[in-house]
């Protein structure tokens, strides 16, 4: 019974992901005839950018913008009131540390990526700047590898990754808790969990805890954006939906 | 005759020497900001309300200089432009550049000594695309402007870690217009922009 249930799970993904998209793209496509009298679109969009999809299939915009509320009072109630009281009380250096800790020992996920983009040279680097940040960086609590060796790390995901074979986003999800997703960053992500160390950590009570402390150090760092963002918008779920969906082509692009 | 003369020739060096700076917009982009950025750093010495309204203003004045709100206007609401009346074009023009301006003040007043990178310049017929990076102290902020020219180099677009302005705007106007009307979504404006709709 639990095998046909993820064998059908397994479907409707596989065929959201590949025919999301043309359907999609069918519909944008009888959108774009009406629009191609745009005064205003020019050429130049299109020489310096290669095209971007015009926007993204929300088929579930009704269950989205209820999660999306959702999201937003647990912002102001839970998250932002945690994460500002963690800020006050731990010292910068000590988050910064925390923050290096992680980023490099999350340092699989973004080797395998870059393996699988068939980047060679960015694997190595990550391999690198992982061996000396564990070693001269103190367990990764400093970042020698970008100070000393200047090698920037690339924030890669199975999600780029899918999106580098030319796998269109699917449809947009907002998630509880997390946010912004599309089918395919999803299903990236459940493939990144596989790489995640933390997920390997036996004992369930600390693998919460270690995520737990992830999660509110790297918040600690964005209290305010999420403000902001709201604060420069008329329809906040459009604003973010459309900046998720601009930024991760552009990251994909890179 | 000889001090019209000379008067002539100043006129005619003027038009000369701003006529080859301005063939590239990354020199004019760089010449606005730096004067924005130096104005940041005067603000840091002198701090009370009525300092704080005359940076305002100047710093207002220098972005009707660089951007080119009516062209920012019609390319966020796209075809729906074309719908307006005269009348709301210019009050929908006018409320988008106060409602940018104001945005673009207040992300300034957090200005802790920043420094701009310039990249590369890429040019299309009266269009160019300069890519520069923020500098701060944690991180690098990637920051292309789109400008073009008419009597002079102008930016009408922004994007911030790909993210562009007008887009993302676009899509709000566009499904605020489709539920909604223009009337109402001038009205948010003017609600947003609240105290500040004078400038």
């Amino acid at each position: 019974m639990g095998q046909t249930k993820t064998i059908i799970c397994m479907i409707l993904i596989i065929t959201g992901i590949f025919f999301g998209d043309l359907i999609h793209a069918k519909t944008t496509h009888s959108q774009t005839d009406t629009q191609n009298d745009w005064a205003f679109d020019d050429e130049f969009d299109d020489d310096t950018n290669p095209p971007t999809t015009p926007g993204v299939w929300d088929p579930l915009e009704k269950l989205n913008r209820y999660t999306f509320k959702m999201n937003d009072k647990l912002y102001f109630w839970c998250i932002k009131p945690v994460a500002q009281t963690y800020k006050r009380f731990t010292p910068s250096p000590v988050r910064i540390g925390i923050l290096n800790f992680f980023n490099n020992i999350n340092m699989p996920q973004r080797a395998v990526n870059c393996m699988l983009q068939l980047r060679p040279k960015d694997t190595g680097k990550e391999i690198v700047s992982f061996v000396v940040n564990s070693t001269v960086g103190i367990l990764g609590l400093t970042n020698p590898s970008k100070t000393y060796l200047h090698m920037e790390s690339n924030a890669e995901d199975l999600g780029q990754t899918l999106g580098s074979y030319g796998v269109g986003n699917g449809f947009y999800i907002v998630l509880p808790f997390l946010g912004s997703s599309t089918l395919r960053d999803l299903t990236g992500s459940f493939g990144d969990n596989y790489l995640d160390p933390v997920n390997y950590i036996e004992d369930s009570y600390v693998m919460i805890s270690v995520s737990a402390v992830r999660t509110v150090n790297k918040m600690s760092f964005r209290v305010g954006e999420y403000e902001k963002i709201k604060d420069m918008a008329f329809e906040p779920y459009s604003a973010v939906k459309d900046g998720y969906i601009q930024y991760r082509n552009k990251q994909i692009e890179k | 005759m000889k001090k019209f003369l000379t008067i002539l020739f100043i006129c005619f060096l003027l038009c000369v020497s701003s006529s080859a700076s301005e063939r590239h917009a990354m020199p004019v982009l760089k010449k606005s900001i730096d004067s924005v950025i130096n104005m940041m750093k005067d603000k840091q010495k002198a701090n009370t309300p009525e300092t704080k309204a005359v940076q305002r203003k100047k710093i207002f004045n220098i972005g009707l200089e660089l951007f080119d709100f009516d062209e920012m206007a019609q390319r966020t609401l796209g075809k729906d432009w074309k719908q307006l009346s005269n009348d709301q074009k210019k009050q929908f023009s006018h409320l988008f550049a106060r409602f940018l301006a104001n945005i673009y003040y207040q992300r300034l007043e957090e200005y802790t000594n920043e420094t701009v990178k310039y990249l590369d310049e890429r040019q299309y017929k009266n269009k160019s695309l300069v890519k520069t990076i923020i500098v701060t102290q944690k991180n690098e902020i990637p920051m292309d402007y789109k400008l073009i020219k008419s009597d002079r180099w102008r930016v009408y677009d922004i994007s911030i870690e790909g993210v562009s302005l007008v887009r993302n705007y676009r899509t709000q106007f566009n499904k605020i217009l489709i539920k909604q009307g223009i009337e109402d979504l001038m009205r948010m404006m003017q609600k947003k922009l609240g105290q500040f709709s004078d400038l």
